[in-house]
């Protein structure tokens, strides 16, 4: 067992194959060794930390993601499904900021199933959206001048209607 | 919000008319979304190969003023910058048969471009070409700073690396008011027997540079006008350095062993910053005239360059001109007092990484200096502000 210590100072006990799902961890952990003891994990909150092991706890028999995969090859250039299991997607029918939180903290402790299922999910929230209701979806502020905004339009052009 | 490479990873699983859409929100997700539609298989001349890395956020207007007073910034080897480049080079194999849109790309987003340049690299002669075809692009005017990173024994004879130079010298001749950052360690980039009179006014363009010593005294006569200079040290050179022609320089930014080389300190120099010192340069701090932010970044405390002994022996002057004084480095208040000393105009202190305050009397004799406005004090475990 490994215990991770949250940013407001909660302890999780964690099977270590669960935690391994986290390349940081597992990373860690084969640095420090069988002594891990308490692991931080200062950016992450207890509510947050407690969904991410959840999830990891489901996911801890799969097939571990080889690293540099589907990075620099011309599959990489198109565009990737956006098909989500549906354990995964009942897990992630949460608030925005809960969902942000999962998706950055995926990202800092390295979890790639996690964080790409989590982009699926902003992904499917973007499809069909002008940029005014993406905007306001995810409270982004336009900081385009009138000038710029048109002249991205032009550089678009050729992507309209396909 | 989301930080940039992720919503790079989220616009991998969008449509092009998503990516549309979302190009349209803002800078920072039109750049995450454009490096998808650029390279979108339906757009084939449209693979740009140098992707902008992520955190280049082309947030600034292009009317950003430049502080002469704040430091540059340095790009580093260890800048997370640089870990695009091999994720790069992986890429220029998918593009190699395409071309990429020079045109497009130099109108568009670009205010920073990081080339880099490695001849031991087989795609050094794209990177060379690419580099060129932008650099000579007059549309290119977006481009407010440029990083050139050149690895390797790039030498004269190599003639891509030749081809880049020329390129980036023409960018320098064309306008005024950008930053240069280069690192060219064992280089010729920028060596004196490279540089000639049309090459000599293209430098007095440039408002600042980072560059290694190879050649370095020829640039420097070349560039009387340069404005900001921040230099790596070799520790390999004996050169004697003279600035004192460069009658435009304001800030300057050397470690000391490259300092301790200087022969004269230009008049028009207001910040100066002097890095890895494990003895104070008193013989050249004597020679400060105008300088009006003084950077002391100091190592090596335990030397006797810092005893008490040499404090008072030492410093035995006065360098009325500076105002701000900021000391780096983990230096006690009984160094800081002396440094005060020598400055008595200054008017804000700031210390960082420093050894705890000493006592009680230490703290209210620095509070009782009566020019200081405002005084920063912080070590690793605690900080103190005094306005």
């Amino acid at each position: 067992m490994v215990t991770l210590v949250s940013s407001d100072g909660v302890s999780f006990n964690v099977d270590q194959k669960v935690a391994s799902r986290s390349a940081l961890i597992k990373n860690m952990m084969e640095d420090i060794g069988e002594d891990a003891g308490e692991i931080p994990v200062p950016n992450v909150s207890s509510n947050v930390l407690k969904k991410v092991i959840e999830y990891c706890t489901y996911h801890k028999d799969d097939p571990l993601p080889q690293s540099g995969e589907d990075e620099g090859t011309s599959a990489a250039d198109k565009k990737k499904s956006t098909v989500i299991d549906d354990w995964d997607y009942n897990f992630l029918q949460v608030d925005q900021e809960m969902l942000f939180e999962i998706i950055l903290t995926a990202n800092y402790l390295d979890i790639k199933p996690l964080l790409d299922v989590g982009c699926k999910t902003v992904a499917n929230m973007i499809k069909g959206k002008t940029p005014e209701e993406i905007r306001r979806t995810f409270n982004i502020a336009n900081d385009f001048t009138p000038e710029e905004e048109a002249q991205i339009r032009r550089e678009n052009e050729w992507a309209e209607d396909r | 919000m989301l930080p940039p490479e992720v919503w790079l990873n989220i616009c991998s699983y969008l449509d092009t008319n998503s990516l549309r859409a979302v190009s349209l929100t803002s800078w920072m997700l039109h750049q995450c979304a454009s490096t998808r539609l650029w390279n979108s298989p339906t757009r084939p001349l449209h693979a740009v190969r140098h992707v902008i890395p992520a955190g280049w956020a082309a947030t600034e207007t292009t009317t950003e003023v430049i502080d002469p007073n704040s430091p540059p910034p340095t790009p580093e080897p260890t800048n997370p910058l640089f870990s695009d480049y091999d994720r790069r080079s992986v890429g220029l194999l998918n593009t190699l048969n395409k071309t990429p849109d020079i045109e497009l790309y130099c109108r568009h987003f670009v205010r920073r471009l990081l080339l880099v340049y490695n001849s031991s690299d087989p795609w050094c002669t794209l990177d060379s070409e690419f580099g060129h075809a932008m650099l000579t692009n007059t549309n290119f005017q977006t481009l407010k700073d440029l990083t050139i990173c050149i690895f390797g024994n790039g030498s004269s004879t190599d003639h891509h690396l030749v081809k880049l130079q020329d390129a980036f010298f023409q960018w320098c001749y064309r306008e005024e008011g950008r930053n240069v950052h280069i690192t060219c360690k064992n280089s010729t980039f920028l060596s004196g027997e490279s540089i000639d009179k049309s090459v000599y006014l293209a430098l007095h363009s440039v408002q600042l540079a980072r560059i290694s010593n190879e050649g370095l005294n020829q640039l420097l006569m070349n560039s009387s006008n340069l404005k900001y200079l921040s230099v790596c040290s070799s520790s390999i050179s004996s050169l004697k350095i003279c600035l004192r022609h460069m009658t435009g320089l304001e800030y300057l930014d050397m470690d000391l062993p490259l300092f301790s080389r200087i022969v004269g300190i230009p008049v028009g120099l207001k910040t100066l910053k002097i890095t890895g010192i494990d003895e104070l340069p008193t013989r050249l701090l004597k020679l400060v005239e105008n300088v009006h932010r003084l950077y002391l970044e100091i190592e090596g405390l335990e030397t006797e360059g810092f005893c008490q002994t040499s404090l008072e022996t030492e410093f035995d002057f006065v360098m009325e001109s500076v105002r701000e004084l900021h000391i780096v480095g983990g230096v006690s208040d009984l160094v800081v007092l002396k440094l005060l000393d020598i400055t008595p105009q200054a008017r804000v202190l700031v210390v960082r990484d420093a050894q705890p305050l000493s006592d009680q009397a230490c703290f209210e004799s620095l509070h009782c200096k009566k020019n200081l406005e405002m005084i920063s004090w912080s070590t690793q475990e605690e900080s103190v502000i005094i306005n």
